[in-house]
């Protein structure tokens, strides 16, 4: 299962990198209202979304 | 140990990079957490800090993405128009000599492109166009990588040499002429470098003679223009004085032919194709020129912006970044103006009849979304990287260490921060806005001329920005090398290393006579 995952990641690089770019630029963009209120919780949820981006991507071989 | 963990992120990215040859984007990826663990852990990054620096880095990544995404855009029209290949068939007619085609694209050209533009459009645009020529992808991809470096502080109308004018408070009459010395001559260091990379020690042999009238000329108005006042136009200047006495130099050059000659006597050059295929380009500089240059355009284009404001972000080290806002000026970005070329040179290729697959427009975008997905993701990750270590000190700490460790040594150091700054903000400006304060504070501590070391961290920053990984990355995917940035990074280092060395000694050198 897993290496039949790593198969598809590894030939649909292009639809990976997208993914991982939208996980990266829109908590990033919606990280500023939340920001501007110091809602704590919320910045660790879309820190957490934007880490989750850069794994995908350092998963790709 | 802050010095260490500070340089954790960066050292990853090299050894990713350089030893195991992992592409940008999955190094960025490394180099991002692990800056964001050391941020927190030791820095003492909280949470809002954090939120902030991700807001600023989407920010700096799209200034930065608008332009890959506009220069691909622009290579696939004129690439489906078969523009390039015309391009790369008709030069060679100008002279076949491959040495002195690097020159006059990849040195004078490039040189010209950072001039009205830069932000990675010389390497951008001039990488395809080598491939067409018959370069390989990698030297391609070097050539105006090197060729450009140069004229980075002055490139882009002066806007890195106006970061050091602000961050220093010290006035441009007092900065540059000692940066513009160090450039200019370093200039025809790479003219060098450009004909090495291009067809190795026999090809600089060859042409040292036109190497030195082009870097003579272009040396000696890029110093002549900055020191008059001028410089936020001595790159440009520079430039096309270097591409006036290019054609005739190429002309009157004539090698006998060897193995690195293009035999292209079967090949008759055909100038109507060579225009029609040349438009785009010279479409994208009328619209730079125009745009730069007309005021009321300029103002039109600069009515919508999107400005955000940063409040002061303090570590629990009380690392203090100042209150910033931040402007992108979206309809008259460099990235926006390679979008305008786009659109009337896919109008003026279509109404010449070059597009031949059906529905063109939908292979056009389909093409460059490909191609851009892989550089878009390293650099929103490596730009994350860089904001968060400016923001929690980590940056700070790097230049701190290395200052302090050097003591009298310093001179010699001076333009190593500065091309560590732009090897990690991948950009010139942001090196200077980063180091510039910190280099005159050190040099007036140890008794240094404020104006010398400034010039080694501009000109080490100049050069150096050629090997950020995001400047890595446009140059590769536009060549066709995406997922092998490391290669590139590799050989840029080879002359990379060299030129920051020789603004090394000049920064020493310039230290001693100014003591006397």
């Amino acid at each position: 299962m897993v290496t039949l995952l790593r198969h598809w990641l590894s030939r649909n690089k292009h639809i990976v990198h997208l993914i991982a770019f939208l996980l990266i630029v829109i908590p990033s963009a919606a990280l500023y209202p939340v920001a501007q209120q110091e809602v704590v919780t919320w910045i660790w949820v879309l820190i957490f979304v934007i880490i989750l981006g850069n794994i995908l991507v350092v998963s790709l071989d | 140990m802050a010095f260490i963990l500070a340089f954790i992120p960066i050292g990853l990215i090299l050894v990713l990079m350089l030893g195991l040859r992992w592409g940008a984007a999955r190094a960025g990826g490394v180099g991002y957490l692990s800056a964001l663990v050391i941020a927190i852990l030791y820095f003492g990054a909280g949470p809002v800090l954090l939120a902030f620096s991700q807001v600023k880095a989407l920010f700096l990544s799209l200034d930065v993405l608008l332009i890959i995404w506009g220069a691909f855009l622009l290579y696939m029209v004129a690439d489906e128009a078969g523009a390039i290949r015309t391009i790369g068939r008709s030069l060679p007619h100008l002279t076949a000599d491959k040495g002195m085609q690097a020159l006059v694209i990849g040195w004078a050209f490039a040189s010209f492109l950072q001039g009205v533009g830069g932000f990675g459009v010389p390497v951008a645009v001039i990488a395809p166009i080598l491939v067409g020529l018959g370069f390989t992808p990698l030297a391609a991809v070097i050539i105006p990588s090197i060729g450009h470096g140069w004229g980075v502080t002055f490139g882009s109308l002066g806007s890195s040499f106006q970061a050091l004018i602000s961050s220093t408070g010290l006035p441009a009459a007092v900065l540059s002429p000692s940066s513009a010395l160090f450039l200019s001559l370093s200039g025809l260091v790479t003219g060098l470098m450009v004909a090495h990379a291009a067809s190795g020690w026999q090809a600089v042999r060859r042409l040292l003679k036109p190497v030195l009238a082009l870097g003579i000329v272009m040396g000696v108005t890029h110093y002549f223009v900055a020191v008059a006042g001028f410089w936020n136009l001595a790159t440009f200047i520079a430039g096309v004085s270097g591409l006036l006495i290019c054609f005739p130099l190429a002309r009157r050059y004539r090698p006998k032919p060897d193995a690195n000659l293009s035999n292209n006597d079967n090949d008759p050059l055909d100038p109507r194709a060579l225009t029609l295929a040349l438009s785009g380009y010279a479409v994208l500089v009328l619209i730079i020129l125009l745009v730069q240059f007309v005021s009321p355009l300029r103002v039109f284009l600069g009515q919508i912006s999107f400005q955000v404001a940063f409040p002061e972000l303090i570590t629990d080290l009380q690392f203090v970044t100042p209150a910033a806002t931040r402007s992108l000026y979206i309809f008259r970005h460099t990235g926006m103006q390679l979008f305008y070329a786009s659109f009337f040179s896919f109008i003026f290729y279509k109404m010449a009849g070059l597009y031949h697959r059906p529905r063109p427009a939908a292979c056009i975008l389909s093409g460059t979304l490909r191609k851009v997905m892989s550089s878009s993701v390293s650099i929103a990750s490596m730009v994350s990287m860089a904001v968060i270590m400016e923001n929690s000190g980590m940056t700070a700490t790097l230049a701190q260490g290395l200052a302090s460790g050097m003591g009298q040594l310093f001179p010699l150091v001076a333009p190593w921060i500065g091309a560590l700054g732009a090897f990690m903000t991948g950009s010139n400006t942001n090196s200077n806005v980063v180091f510039g304060a910190l280099q005159l504070r050190t040099a007036t501590l140890l008794g240094y001329l404020p104006a010398i070391i400034l010039a080694g961290q501009t000109a080490g920053a100049s050069l150096a920005s050629v090997i950020a990984p995001t400047k890595v990355v446009v140059g590769a995917s536009t060549a066709g090398m995406a997922g092998q940035e490391g290669e590139v990074m590799r050989k840029l280092l080879i002359y990379t290393i060299p030129l920051v060395l020789l603004i090394s000694l000049f920064t020493y050198l310039g230290v001693w006579i100014s003591s006397w």
